[in-house]
């Protein structure tokens, strides 16, 4: 399966690029104005920015997780342990963090409801109401002077200088008259455009019409606020048609910037109250994105953390050659197994290094007076079989020759030992192992001229990536001993059987070589594999160390095991390919 | 048999829909004519405020209605040409201190107040006597045509508080284009 690997570095720089994003334009949002409104100019930005962060980070969790979905089902040692530890430190962040959004969602809301609050909002009809109550008087007062004032014009002749000398002797700002069409035929000011937006409209006329009057209150765009009276001129007319006269008059300047204030006000929060509803939506939309993302990076960060405390464990473990040999070792069920079982891998590869470098001192050590102690006992046989005769002669030759054989005996233990201290320097070539056990049990079987193999292969051929000389050493020394455990045994058999098989997607072979002896003493049967540890008389207990060795550096497993019957088994589990990653020593 | 009766009852439904929404549907038109060397549009604008814009312009938001012409010389054989744009806005809002509606006029500063909102939409759909071009820019032998395309927008509210507000009207309305000949 093809999986995307991102560089550690690029990931960092990636995920710290968005993190810095993510933070300044929260922090943007946190020092931007109070207005909701203005909040929302940045806030399409700020989302936009969020969301790359979060689908980033999703995808950086996603391919995380799915790595370490894939370790644990694979049963990766140490991948049960990064899952759990995982889960407990992303379970940490999570449910605070849902917890605190819900009750921030809860606080915002009420903070938000207390703002619109229905006593808020009859507040301010009061205020208006009160303001407008208060301009009551003065737009009874102007409506008063306005009737009066229409009253008061004689005709349709001379009517600028009317409305001049009445403007000035009334409280009206401005006069102005005109018919229904709503054509001024008059003002009593030039500064005033005949076509003044303020003239009323034919709505206006009809009202003032019907009820022979009609009063506004009207605001200027500089806040300030007017009142505007219109009232039917019933002395005379125009052309047939009904003439109005409207009056202006301009309210308190104090008066009007309360006015001003509490509308300003009123607007303020009906706009807020308005658009309530988006604006919780936007906050709560903009917190969803904040505590998902922190709820991502707290995910993503706890499974690299996991990761990063559990390699030392993984670094354990590839130095003790657990994983990558113990194939039992993916059967572990929890993690205090993985646990225990890399502490004993430690142990073991610990005494394994302290034999091999035992095995090391030793070799030099013994090896190096071997020569002189072989050499003078040559010389002294040789110097004095001149000069004795009889039983000292053959007392001289004797003890002579017993020094060299056992200076012999010595070497090649010594040998052994180096050969069990050397790390194994494999060649690996592609051949059929079905031949090479074929070959190891015909030159058993020719050497001991019996019938005692059964051989139960699952093939003609195999072929296997793997050292040729170091397996056939394999096999000659597990045959031996197989045939040493079987000599007392009136009918030794010995029966090696193959299987292929899977592991984890790769394609094994298991070897099983059982016999019929006496099987494996309980006592050492655990510690069998250990250097110096054998059950025969002349046995340098290197053998079973030797090819546990030779096994695990293929990347293999052996382990031993009594039959139900009677004997024992060796079940060597060999990998068909060795991949070369990894491999320090080819 | 059924699967026919349905088949026609559903075509008169869909029939019934369509009528129904045709001779409901607003048109608007427009008319130019030439005063003192100047063009001037009488027009009639279909526009109507939607209840939610309603709300929001008593809300305290404030509208703006934007009336953007085109005229378009429409040559044959050849790509048009357009001549000249014009853009009116009227800002539409209500003062909740004098209970009225002022529209003011953003390209010449008038403003007039009323009382309802269907006096305004009544204001703003019978515009009057607008100034389009000067008759010097135009050729007598050419065919012209004024494009209008109308569009009521709440102001001050960003785009992403009105995606917010998804479970109600939009509180922008674009209105039918209206086109019309400048001159026979």
């Amino acid at each position: 399966m093809a999986t995307v690997q991102l560089n550690p570095k690029t990931t960092k720089k990636i995920i710290f690029s968005l993190i810095f994003l993510s933070a300044s334009s929260l922090l943007a949002l946190m020092f931007s104005a109070d207005n909701p409104n203005e909040i929302n100019k940045i806030q399409f930005s700020l989302i936009a920015v969020n969301t790359v962060s979060f689908v980033v980070f999703l995808v950086l969790v996603f391919f995380s997780a799915k790595k370490l979905s894939a370790d644990y089902k694979q049963n990766k040692l140490g991948a049960k342990l990064r899952l759990r530890m995982a889960l407990a430190f992303g379970g940490l962040a999570i449910i605070p963090a849902i917890v605190l959004f819900f009750f921030a969602i809860n606080f915002m809301n009420k903070g938000i409801s207390v703002w619109s609050d229905a006593d808020v909002e009859q507040g301010l009809n009061n205020a208006l109401m009160l303001g407008r109550s208060a301009l009551d008087e003065q737009i009874q007062q102007g409506l008063f002077e306005t009737s009066n004032l229409a009253l008061g014009l004689t005709g349709i002749e001379s009517i600028d200088q009317q409305l001049q000398q009445l403007v000035k002797t009334s409280k009206a700002e401005q006069l102005v008259v005109l018919d229904s069409d709503l054509q001024v035929l008059s003002t009593s000011s030039d500064q005033i455009n005949r076509l003044n937006p303020r003239m009323p409209t034919q709505l206006e006329i009809e009202q003032a019409n019907l009820k022979q009057s009609w009063t506004s209150l009207d605001s200027n765009p500089n806040g300030s606020y007017l009142i505007r009276v219109l009232v039917p001129v019933l002395s005379f007319s125009s052309n047939q048609k009904p003439l109005y006269l409207q009056a202006f008059f301009s309210v308190d300047p104090k008066l009007s910037m309360m006015a001003d204030s509490v509308e300003e006000t009123y607007a303020r929060y009906g706009r807020l109250s308005f658009m309530k509803a988006p604006i919780q939506y936007s906050y709560v939309l903009t917190l969803a994105i904040v505590v998902l993302l922190a709820l991502l990076l707290a995910i993503y960060g706890s499974i690299e953390f996991a990761e990063r405390l559990v390699k030392p464990i993984e670094a354990l473990e590839k130095q003790t050659g657990v994983a990558k040999n113990n194939i039992r070792l993916t059967e572990a069920k929890d993690e205090s197994d993985e646990i225990t079982t890399l502490v004993q891998s430690f142990i073991q590869a610990q005494k394994e290094a302290a034999w091999s470098d035992v095995a090391k001192r030793m070799a030099h050590e013994i090896n190096n007076p071997l020569t002189p102690i072989q050499l003078s006992a040559e010389r002294i046989k040789k110097k004095y079989s001149s000069v004795f005769k009889g039983e000292d002669l053959d007392f001289i030759t004797h003890s002579t020759e017993t020094i060299v054989n056992q200076v012999e005996v010595l070497r090649g233990m010594v040998s052994a030992f180096g050969k069990f201290a050397e790390e194994p320097r494999l060649t690996i070539e592609s051949f059929n192992i079905i031949s090479l056990i074929k070959e190891s049990t015909n030159f058993y079987s020719k050497r001991d001229n019996k019938k005692i193999f059964k051989l139960n292969l699952h093939a003609e051929s195999c072929d296997i990536q793997a050292d040729e000389q170091k397996l056939r050493q394999v096999f000659n020394n597990l045959i031996t001993n197989a045939l040493d455990a079987t000599t007392k045994i009136s009918s030794p058999k010995i029966s090696i059987k193959t299987n292929k098989m899977e592991i984890n997607n790769e394609p094994y072979i298991k070897l099983t070589i059982s016999d019929n002896g006496q099987g494996l003493e309980p006592s050492i049967a655990g510690n069998l594999f250990e250097p110096y540890v054998t059950t025969k008389a002349k046995g340098k207990g290197l053998g079973l160390a030797i090819v546990k060795h030779i096994i695990e550096e293929h990347k293999g497993h052996i382990e031993l095991q009594n039959r139900e019957a009677n004997g024992a088994s060796v079940i060597i589990t060999l990998p068909l390919f060795q991949s070369t990653k990894g491999r320090s020593n080819e | 048999m059924i699967r026919i009766k349905i088949v026609i009852v559903f075509l008169a439904a869909n029939l019934f829909f369509v009528i129904s929404t045709t001779t409901n549907a607003e048109t608007g038109k427009g008319n130019s004519y030439l005063d003192a060397g100047v063009y001037y549009s009488d027009i009639e604008l279909p526009l109507r405020f939607e209840k939610e814009q309603i709300k929001a312009l008593e809300s305290g938001i404030v509208f703006s209605l934007e009336l953007r012409f085109q005229i378009i010389n429409v040559r044959n054989w050849r790509l048009d040409r357009n001549i000249g744009a014009l853009t009116q806005i009227y800002t539409i809002e209500f003062n909740a201190f004098t209970r009225r509606y002022s529209v003011t006029n953003n390209n010449t500063g008038w403003q007039v107040s009323m009382s309802t909102i269907n006096e305004v939409s009544g204001y703003l759909s019978k515009i009057k006597k607008l100034p389009l071009v000067d008759d010097s820019l135009l050729s007598l032998e050419a065919n012209y045509r004024v494009f209008l395309n109308s569009s009521l927008r709440a102001k001050g509210v960003s785009q992403w508080m009105k995606t917010l507000s998804f479970w109600r009207e939009s509180l922008d309305s674009d209105l039918e284009q209206i086109q019309w000949q400048l001159f026979n």
